[in-house]
């Protein structure tokens, strides 16, 4: 069970401080798939980071706390903070498929976290990984390859064994299938869906395909310009949205079923740099009115789950 | 909106840089100024004061003629930058040539340029150098012709791997398709992209020179005419000052060559820190 | 003639570098591939990575030779006329890009990136004509974008200023090269809107590359789905997406991400893609394809009219 209240993320930077996220309160289940969805500017990567305890140097979590199973590991030491990156929570990174140390072998690498963090030794910790990996999908045929010598799928397979490894009660996929290709896509994430159904792991999958994320998750949480701008159940987004954002980008999605011809959403991501005042998704909404620019993401809650971070909602 | 890079004030933020530069800029106003700070003449011989030790009149005393060490010392500077400068510009230029066409064309022509290349990384360049130098004769131009010849082998390695990555880039293959011929690509799309490494680079290379150059004339080879601190430390060692021990005579100029060369390797690991980060920006 | 694009036969072979493969063999990455595109219209090509649809595109565009075959446009071969002819040609025919960051010289401000493709086709322009396409893109007030440079710009103003780049020479053929993949999914709709409108306005005759099915559906008339070099299946938008007739068609959309919640997804295909080399025989599909029969292992299988202007390449058929 992760729960995160008031996080606000900041980084340093030449052109002064940059809020990538600002007052995120989530509370994710265990065993259940999260979904986060957001473009540029979202935040979403710094919110994993965040809770990886993986933020760059000139990062910091300026305010809030983030508990895993009630303890606030922001306040940890190093020395617990390594142990909770990996063994309680790991992540897939963005691109993380590209990363694979070319010059060893999969189940070596699979292997590596175990014998990282000495939980076994290494006979046991090639066993593991052996198991890991099928698993995954990957069979015998590849455990004593080199990465260069597998697709892009079968190494983002070894990627999601080696976060497994460890037996976490948490994944944190940060768009895991994005260089992929749609049917290798399809078939990574029924891989996670199966892990999570069998190992019971929570996931936490985050993504910019809104499409990709609806497949998967059981609760989906919007995020716009580092701000919240809907979370909700599955079905209650994507049947009932409330936030003019996620409307527009339902109906902004070319579609190959028949269905109404899809409409753009004006203007450009938000520049987090120079965010606007108030709402941030002002600027490109349909239906702000001049008073948004005051607006203080106080959420309003159509139904029980079901937060709308938007002052205009309900008033139309 | 936009993001405010300015070199400058990156490089002037930079520790290393600002260390360098200080450095270099010390001896460049050593150089410029030589004549109104030394105390002495740095030719004026006067055979009483062979070899006196320091003394107030001359703070690191006098060689074997009677000079002061001082003002050599100071006068020194000047041959040093102005060699390591132009011999590295030098190195550079034919470098960045080197690399570029190499790089960008490819085939038969990437071949055998790379074999030149190669041929100058293994030979002994300081071999070849005291060799042609000699057969040359002492000059100043000779010098830095010598040097700068024998040292652009690893600019050119550089650049080409810049350029082969950089020809495979999308606003090349625009150019292309445009009717762009191999030259202007060559220099109105490759070159400006590779400027960045070059500066760090040049650095690199004029501390390079300024220490062969040191090399050679303590050799007895090069511009052993003019005032140089490998020229110091040579007649340090043939007057026989070395052995009996004279610092003040052996020290000041090896000190000033390895300072003047740490200067430019701290300028050129800050220019190359500042402009690596620049290429990736800050996107979530 | 009303053809304004016609490929014939179109092939690329490659010799591979290093050692995976014994020397002799090729990599095929474009297999005798055929397209025709009528003036004014956008086809799209269909594909994963390694498919070689950019490759076709690169072609297309002049910019690579083919190992055999020809490129047509409007009538005049690409690689078999004359000096002056495929100058002629290379104004006519532009390329919009993927990467909005790297498609753009990061050392020209975008005053020089939009007069470059003007000034090395010896059109004499005045500045009007830039200040329109800029406007024409949706960067306004263009006066003030003449002299930023690609780092000033965010990613989408980017992906406009190439586009502003391949229209400014009024091609008659545009190549689009995954014009919007990597544009945040909220912007694509409206790129998608402006290189239409763009191009219906010019009557401008496109090739969309896309490893996306949904946009080539949403911007094209007609689909080649392209595997391995080869051409798997080619008909209507809206045939493809309903009657898909070619077992990696039919895989390909069931894969792509529908809105809301799945158990599980059915993937009708096994393995993943591989190279296409000298050494494969009969149909490149056959070691993913569930439906594989005995005469797929030896025969290839040719491209026949299955329902009424709807082609597939495969021996069920």
């Amino acid at each position: 069970m992760i729960e995160i209240e008031n996080l606000t993320v900041t980084y340093k930077t030449r052109s002064g401080r940059i809020r990538a996220l600002e007052d995120i309160n989530i509370n994710i289940q265990n065993n259940e798939i999260f979904g986060i969805v957001g473009e540029s500017g979202s935040g979403k990567t710094t919110l994993a980071m965040a809770i990886m305890g993986l933020l760059p140097s000139n990062g910091f979590v300026e305010n809030g706390t983030i508990k895993i199973n009630g303890k606030d590991i922001l306040k940890l030491g190093p020395e617990m903070a390594r142990r909770i990156r990996g063994r309680i929570v790991s992540l897939v990174f963005q691109g993380a498929m590209n990363t694979l140390n070319p010059l060893m072998k999969i189940e070596d690498q699979v292997a590596e976290p175990i014998l990282i963090h000495r939980t076994a030794n290494r006979e046991e910790a090639i066993k593991k990984a052996r198991k890991t990996l099928e698993l995954v999908g990957l069979d015998s045929y590849t455990w004593k390859k080199y990465p260069h010598e597998l697709s892009g799928g079968m190494r983002q397979r070894a990627v999601i064994a080696t976060a497994m490894i460890m037996d976490p009660s948490t994944i944190i996929a940060d768009e895991p299938s994005t260089a992929l290709d749609v049917i290798t896509q399809a078939q990574i994430m029924n891989i996670l869906k199966d892990l999570q159904r069998a190992a019971g792991i929570t996931v936490i999958f985050i993504s910019h395909d809104l499409p990709l994320v609806s497949e998967m998750a059981d609760r989906i949480m919007i995020l716009y310009g580092g701000r919240p701008a809907e979370i909700g159940l599955n079905k209650q987004i994507m049947e009932n949205s409330g936030h003019p954002y996620t409307k527009g980008l339902i109906n902004s999605v070319p579609s190959i079923e028949r269905r109404l011809k899809p409409i753009a959403i004006p203007g450009e991501p938000v520049n987090i740099k120079d965010p606007p005042p108030g709402c941030r998704f002002k600027p490109r909404c349909p239906i702000a009115i001049e008073s948004c620019v005051s607006y203080d993401y106080v959420p309003k809650e159509p139904e029980k789950d079901h937060l709308v971070f938007c002052k205009m909602y309900g008033a139309e | 909106m936009t993001d405010e890079f300015s070199p400058w004030r990156e490089f002037l933020s930079n520790k290393k840089a600002v260390v360098g530069l200080v450095i270099v800029l010390f001896f460049a106003f050593m150089a410029i100024l030589a004549p109104i700070v030394s105390p002495y003449n740095p030719n004026t011989t006067n055979p009483s004061l062979f070899l006196s030790p320091p003394s107030r009149a001359h703070l690191l005393g006098t060689d074997e003629l009677g000079r002061d060490l001082l003002s050599r010392d100071i006068y020194g500077a000047q041959v040093s930058l102005i060699v390591g400068i132009a011999a590295g510009a030098v190195a550079v230029v034919i470098g960045l040539i080197a690399g570029l066409i190499s790089g960008y064309m490819g085939g038969a022509v990437d071949e055998i340029i790379m074999r030149i290349v190669d041929f100058f990384l293994v030979i002994p360049a300081l071999v070849f150098m005291i060799i042609i130098a000699a057969l040359l004769g002492p000059s100043l131009v000779n010098v830095i012709m010598v040097i700068g010849l024998l040292s652009w082998a690893p600019t050119a390695r550089i650049i080409r791997s810049m350029v082969l990555s950089l020809k495979e880039w999308p606003f090349v293959e625009s150019a292309k398709a445009n009717n762009a011929g191999t030259f202007y690509i060559m220099f109105t799309h490759i070159f400006p992209n590779v400027t960045s490494v070059l500066y760090g680079n040049a650095m690199l290379a004029i501390s390079g020179a300024i220490f062969t150059q040191a090399a050679l004339v303590f050799l007895g080879v090069g511009n052993v005419n003019s005032i140089s601190w490998g020229g110091i430390i040579r007649e340090a060692y043939t007057s026989g000052a070395l052995t009996a021990g004279d610092f003040a005579y052996v020290v000041p100029p090896g000190v000033f060559i390895f300072a003047l060369i740490f200067g430019f390797i701290m300028m050129g690991f800050a220019i190359e820190e500042i402009m690596n980060p620049r290429l990736r920006s800050i996107r979530e | 003639m009303d053809e304004a694009i016609r490929v014939k036969d179109l092939k690329k072979y490659f010799r591979p570098r290093g050692r995976v493969l014994s020397s002799g063999t090729l990599i095929k990455a474009v297999d005798g591939v055929n397209i025709s595109v009528p003036v004014g219209e956008i086809h799209s090509i269909v594909g994963e990575t390694g498919s070689g649809k950019s490759t076709i595109g690169r072609m297309i565009a002049g910019l690579i030779e083919p190992t055999s075959g020809e490129v047509y446009v409007h009538g005049i071969d690409m690689f078999n006329s004359s000096k002056d002819q495929i100058r002629e040609l290379r104004r006519s025919v532009q390329i919009i890009f993927q990467d909005p960051y790297s498609s753009l010289n990061p050392r020209f401000n975008v005053k020089k990136i939009i007069e470059e493709p003007l000034k090395l086709n010896h059109i004499k322009f005045s500045s009007e004509r830039v200040l329109e396409i800029l406007r024409k893109v949706g960067l306004t007030p263009p006066e003030d974008f003449l002299n930023r440079y690609p780092h000033e710009l965010s990613g989408g103003q980017r992906q406009r200023v190439s586009i502003a780049r391949s229209f400014v020479t009024d091609p008659t053929v545009v190549v689009a090269d995954e014009p919007v993949s990597m544009l945040d999914a909220s912007m694509r709709i409206s790129f998608l809107d402006l290189i239409a409108e763009i191009q219906k306005e010019r009557e401008i005759s496109m090739v969309l590359i896309s490893h996306d099915i949904s946009i080539a559906y949403y911007l094209s008339s007609r689909i080649n789905v392209l595997y391995l070099g080869k051409i798997v299946e080619e008909a209507d938008g809206d045939e493809v997406v309903n009657n898909p007739l070619h077992p990696y068609t039919k895989a390909l959309i069931q894969a792509v991400p529908k809105l809301g919640k799945v158990e599980r997804k059915e993937v009708q295909i096994k393995g993943s893609i591989m190279t296409s080399s000298s050494e494969m025989v009969g149909c490149k599909f056959k070691d993913r394809c569930i439906y594989a029969m005995e005469k797929c292992k030896t025969q290839e299988p040719e491209l026949i009219e299955a329902r009424p202007n709807h082609f597939v390449a495969c021996h069920l058929y």
